[in-house]
């Protein structure tokens, strides 16, 4: 026992970069929501690339420290405090036994990483920590322990600079879905010029967008889908898969978005306005 | 070559190869020979592939950078893949009951399919399934090989909860619910079989490949199993 959880917030668990091995068995790939910022988090206290952070969504998490260690918090913007102070967040900060770090909110984005030196200790479920209800547990609760290494020696320097531009954007790369062809020319023309938003419905399974689009497809039969596959409901809704998507869907794969910007997306509000570009990949039209 | 699969890229990793023909057993084998040597072929930089009924998902380590070496690669491997060798596949009985507690939905596709519900139990043990994957659930088996007779659409408002070892049919697949979730399937008996347990080296009862078989059993048997195996 290294860290007890005093309140979980919303939605925190463990991520680290997924696990792929599990899909032939219907277990969802997982991993932080954000790749991007959670490599950061592990960048600033020289830990491996990926070593487990505990993820947490908006505003509320509350954890009390056992052991000493180096943490980071890694948020595009973020009110945090340490035992009522405030501190920096994306910096490293020393902890020790009885300390409360707070975050009180985010300020910018949706979802931020607490990451402590060495990474979090847990079981490996096909060689990953993430959580995922079928394996662990679906979400921290109050009082939940987390474990890590004790670290008490020297460490410090200049944390590397945190790219805020990679999240300054509203629009959103996407390659070609396995699907796109089967749209017709003016769905085609409308997916990439009309301004879409994002509905409430937000979680690491799915992101919703509010509008809809006439839908002329059949279902498919049932076939592979990944994280950022934007599916096409048979009532014109755009559903964009997340970390936690099943493995297999049989709506049309119309769009994939880029690694990137599931990354740019996952950080997205509610009612965010947001529009995609077409990036050329793919060789052959299926 | 008898069949020319379209290669797509699917995103920055991962490469899609769908298939157009049948889908049938004689596709699976395709499938399943052609993910073993896209994999062994290529084992260090592959993460994972993954079929469907049609499709196989080849998800590599890093960026693809030239795709039509990839294709190249993989066309060669479609051509040498051997429709006449036959995979070996286990056989695997599964329990059911199709008691009225358990088969919700036994009579609505007794009066739709103009059948009775033996012959719907009947029709439903007869068949020997192809399992082609496991996906939407841990678990969750694709089966293909129901008996034409028995195809019927999902309910139209799927239902909130749907319990752990319910046997249902969409259109013309067969299921198992590994777990309780939501569901749209026409529930027509339940298994007391764990059909995914985290704590086993393979997680899942079934894999992509295994061959099925439904037993009637009664509602005493079902219950026996049932405790026999939460100890």
């Amino acid at each position: 026992m290294s860290l007890t959880i005093k309140h979980p917030g919303f939605y925190s668990s463990l991520q680290d970069t997924g696990r792929y091995d599990g899909m032939s068995y219907g277990i969802p790939i997982s991993g932080a929501m954000d790749l991007n910022l959670f490599a950061y988090a592990n960048m600033v206290l020289d830990n491996e690339n990926t070593g487990a952070c505990l993820e947490f969504y908006q505003q509320g998490l509350q954890v009390e420290f056992q052991e000493s260690t180096f943490v980071c918090v890694a948020a595009i913007d973020a009110i945090v405090s340490l035992n009522g102070s405030e501190i920096q967040i994306n910096s490293i900060l020393k902890v020790k036994a009885g300390d409360v770090l707070k975050v009180l909110e985010l300020t910018k984005g949706s979802w931020g990483y607490l990451a402590v030196k060495n990474g979090f200790i847990s079981t490996l479920f096909f060689g990953s920590q993430s959580f995922y209800k079928a394996l662990t547990s679906q979400q921290l609760k109050k009082d939940d322990e987390l474990s890590f290494e004790p670290f008490i020696e020297m460490s410090g320097g200049k944390p590397p600079q945190f790219d805020l531009n990679y999240y300054d954007t509203h629009i959103l790369e996407v390659f070609r879905g396995p699907d796109f062809h089967k749209l017709s020319q003016t769905l085609q023309y409308q997916l990439f010029n009309a301004e879409f938003s994002l509905s409430t419905s937000l979680n690491r399974m799915a992101y919703q967008i509010q509008e809809t689009l006439e839908n002329e497809l059949e279902e498919i039969i049932t076939g592979p889908v990944l994280p950022g596959t934007i599916q096409y409901t048979s009532g014109g809704k755009m559903i964009i898969l997340m970390r936690d998507a099943q493995v297999t869907g049989g709506y049309p794969r119309i769009l994939q978005l880029s690694e990137q910007a599931i990354n740019q997306l996952a950080q997205m509000r509610a009612k965010t306005n947001l529009g995609f570009k077409l990036i050329e990949i793919n060789s052959e039209t299926i | 070559m008898p069949f020319k699969p379209h290669i797509f890229q699917y995103n920055e990793t991962s490469i899609l190869i769908e298939f157009e023909e049948d889908i049938d057993e004689n596709l699976l084998n395709i499938l399943l020979q052609l993910k073993k040597s896209i994999f062994q072929n290529n084992d260090k930089q592959i993460l994972h592939i993954t079929n469907t009924y049609n499709s196989l998902l080849v998800i590599y380590k890093n960026t693809i950078n030239n795709i039509y070496a990839v294709k190249n690669e993989i066309i060669e491997l479609i051509q040498r893949v051997n429709t006449d060798h036959k995979l070996e596949a286990s056989i695997k009985t599964i329990p059911v009951c199709y008691d009225h507690e358990f088969g919700w939905d036994l009579d609505l596709l007794s009066n739709e399919l103009e059948l009775s519900i033996p012959e719907i139990i009947d029709k439903h043990t007869a068949h020997t399934y192809s399992v082609f994957f496991i996906g939407f659930l841990p678990g969750f088996p694709y089966l293909e090989g129901l008996d034409s007779s028995l195809f019927h659409r999902r309910k139209l408002q799927p239902r909130q909860k749907i319990p752990t070892g319910s046997v249902g049919i969409a259109d013309q697949q067969t299921g198992i619910y590994p777990t309780d979730s939501p569901g749209g399937w026409q529930i027509i008996g339940r298994s007391p079989v764990n059909l995914f347990d985290i704590n086993n080296n393979n997680p899942s009862f079934l894999t992509a490949g295994d061959q099925v078989r439904f037993e009637q059993i009664t509602k005493d048997e079902f219950e026996y199993i049932h405790s026999k195996s939460k100890v």
